[in-house]
């Protein structure tokens, strides 16, 4: 039985829950490839893409996942909304809630703020990032993919490499492959890993040579200009020296390791471009997983209480 | 008029006993095991604690500026409802409470209240910008009893070494707000493995710590009175626990969230705002260390740091 209203975080979620979206995930991604993409799973229903923060892939992927299953999508972005006109967000939600909506996707830049969004609709909440805190859509399709690939999320050792203070999908991902029994490293400057982080249950690391031994999976994040100018960092030569996955240093992993990175990507900066021909390929079947899962994570939250 | 308390458990600083109390014109004329004959109006307290005045040392009452939030109306009523007789209030307020005229008016509005005492504190410096001191002589001659630019630290050591001097003349105390901004940086969880686990803006105890310490320094240096507002962390008290054996100029406070709450309870409330207070709320080794710190005497007193904010959201 589904049970869950709302898809906030990996945290809540238990791995039953998690196995049955990568079931419906695995349907959908089927439907995907047929000639007639969708199905009528949603039909009358209604998404609100809600987005106070800026997203292209995210946005961009509920928004065809909703479609391909029959919902009315309607997207509202901060750029456009009220709030630039002075609304509340409280009040942009209440305004949306006048239309009845039946799933609500939203971003919004505070960590772990969308129990406040619960309080003003009666629709399904889903998280696409909250902060720093989650983004559980990306976790869940990072690890489809990895299951995909290796057959299995069971003991695996996955790494996540970069700025880890500032992720919510380095937070997503390490407390999804907890559930499996996978053990995770991190590895970043010691300035964008938080206090007591090890504390979560994770190996830390500042030497990325070090944390690619025996990895099986590696998770490449986007390191964003504004760190340096925060001094988390000096330069961008020096963290690229440190922590840009190269040709040289990838020979140090695991044949066979999945290299991941929940995109963009600064190419040069995280991987250098040396690796794109042989890397790309890979994230961008990785990205292409996110319909599917989203497709699941949509359906399983417009018709709850369905025996799974 | 004549009132007696009869029956009441009677809680002083230093005993609670037994007794009866009798009030004449709103002034106690007796404290003994039994009381008898003719009063006004009698109040059986069998049962009942029966305790001073309060006196909250540290309040917000907004006004002048945001009598949305609060005004001296509604401020006396909620101090008059919680056993407070008197009430400091901050001067982070707009205008800046900073000047003699603002002190009087304080205080005037307040006496046609009459409710409670109201004593407004006045900023250390004009406009709380830590640039240039504010009046303290003429603030002092209308009835200002202590300065602080509560919210902020007076981030110029200079300036704050010059405050705590000039502050003498007058016997004004100076309240410091302990905060190292470059440190707590605009986060509001204080830093810890809640803050790391949900990838929020966090703020360490260093923050407040660090000004404690050279707060304290500069004040012994100059042999000035100094009183720490809102203390939140262990770190701090063992520096004032140590200043203190030396240093008698010092006193401190803290508020009722810090010695009953920790950064788990926001866990907990899944997040509620009402969780969200400044300094942040410790870990419980801080919660410990304050309660054994109001024991012993290192933390001086309890004040609430009443601050009102209207019901806007993010």
């Amino acid at each position: 039985m589904w049970d869950k209203k709302h898809i906030i975080a990996i945290k809540e979620l238990e791995r039953r829950h998690i196995e049955a979206i990568f079931n419906l995930a695995r349907n959908f991604k089927e439907l995907s490839q047929r000639e007639i993409k969708k199905t009528p799973a949603l039909r009358g229903k209604t998404v609100v893409n809600l987005f106070f923060e800026n997203s292209t892939r995210t946005r961009t992927s509920f928004e065809l996942a909703a479609k391909r299953l029959s919902a009315d999508v309607l997207n509202f972005s901060a750029s456009m909304s009220s709030l630039s006109k002075g609304e509340s967000i409280v009040d942009t939600i209440k305004n949306l809630e006048s239309y009845h909506p039946d799933i609500i996707v939203a971003r919004v830049g505070f960590s772990a703020s969308m129990r406040t969004f619960m309080r003003y609709t009666d629709a399904s909440i889903i998280n696409a990032g909250d902060g720093a805190n989650e983004h559980p859509t990306q976790a869940l399709l990072d690890m489809f993919t990895v299951e995909e690939a290796k057959g299995t999320l069971e003991s695996l050792k996955v790494l996540i490499v970069g700025d880890i203070r500032h992720s919510r999908v380095a937070r997503s991902n390490i407390f999804g492959f907890q559930k499996f029994s996978s053990s995770i490293r991190v590895c970043g400057p010691t300035t964008l890993v938080p206090y007591e982080f090890h504390k979560i249950g994770v190996e830390v690391f500042d030497d990325l040579d070090k944390a690619l031994d025996d990895v099986d999976v590696i998770i490449m994040l986007r390191i964003q200009r504004e760190r340096q100018e925060s001094s988390f960092f000096p330069s961008l030569r020096e963290y690229v020296e440190r922590f840009s996955l190269t040709p040289g240093r990838i020979k140090k992993a695991k044949k066979g390791c999945l290299i991941m990175h929940p995109g963009p990507i600064n190419w040069d900066i995280e991987i250098s471009s040396a690796l794109k021909e042989r890397l790309h390929p890979f994230i961008l079947h990785q990205a292409g997983n996110g319909l599917a899962v989203r497709m699941a994570v949509l359906y399983l939250a417009g018709t709850r209480r369905k025996e799974l | 008029m004549k009132i007696l308390i009869k029956g009441a458990k009677v809680v002083n600083n230093d005993d609670i006993f037994d007794a009866d109390i009798l009030i004449n014109n709103g002034k106690i004329i007796k404290v003994e095991k039994s009381i008898s004959g003719r009063a006004d109006k009698e109040i059986d307290a069998c049962g009942k604690h029966v305790f001073p005045g309060f006196i909250d040392i540290h309040t917000h009452l907004r006004t002048p500026g945001r009598e949305d939030e609060e005004d001296f109306l509604s401020g006396s009523k909620a101090a008059a409802h919680g056993g407070f007789t008197a009430v400091c209030c901050m001067p982070n307020t707009t205008p800046c409470v900073d000047n003699e005229g603002l002190i009087r008016w304080v205080i005037e509005e307040s006496k046609k209240i009459g409710l409670i005492d109201i004593y407004p504190i006045g900023a250390i410096t004009k406009n709380r910008k830590g640039e240039e001191l504010s009046e303290y002589g003429a603030m002092a001659k209308a009835g200002c009893l202590a300065l602080s630019d509560d919210g902020d630290s007076v981030e110029n050591g200079s300036l704050l070494r010059k405050a705590l001097e000039y502050a003498k003349m007058f016997n004004l105390l100076i309240i410091s707000h302990c905060e190292d901004k470059s440190l707590s940086a605009g986060g509001f969880i204080r830093e810890s493995f809640i803050s790391s686990k949900y990838g929020m803006r966090p703020v360490s105890d260093i923050s407040e710590s660090a000004i404690v310490y050279r707060d304290i320094a500069l004040a012994r240096y100059v042999d000035a009175r100094l009183h720490l507002a809102h203390i939140s962390s262990k770190k701090s008290i063992e520096i004032i626990s140590e200043a203190k054996k030396t240093f008698s100029k010092l006193s401190c406070e803290t508020a009722p969230h810090y010695f009953t709450l920790t950064v788990e309870d926001i866990e907990k409330s899944k997040f509620h705002g009402n969780f969200r207070v400044n300094p942040p709320l410790g870990e419980k080794h801080d919660l410990e260390a304050i309660r054994k710190a109001l024991k012993e005497g290192t933390i001086d007193c309890i004040a609430t740091d009443h601050a009102p904010h209207s019901k806007t959201f993010f």
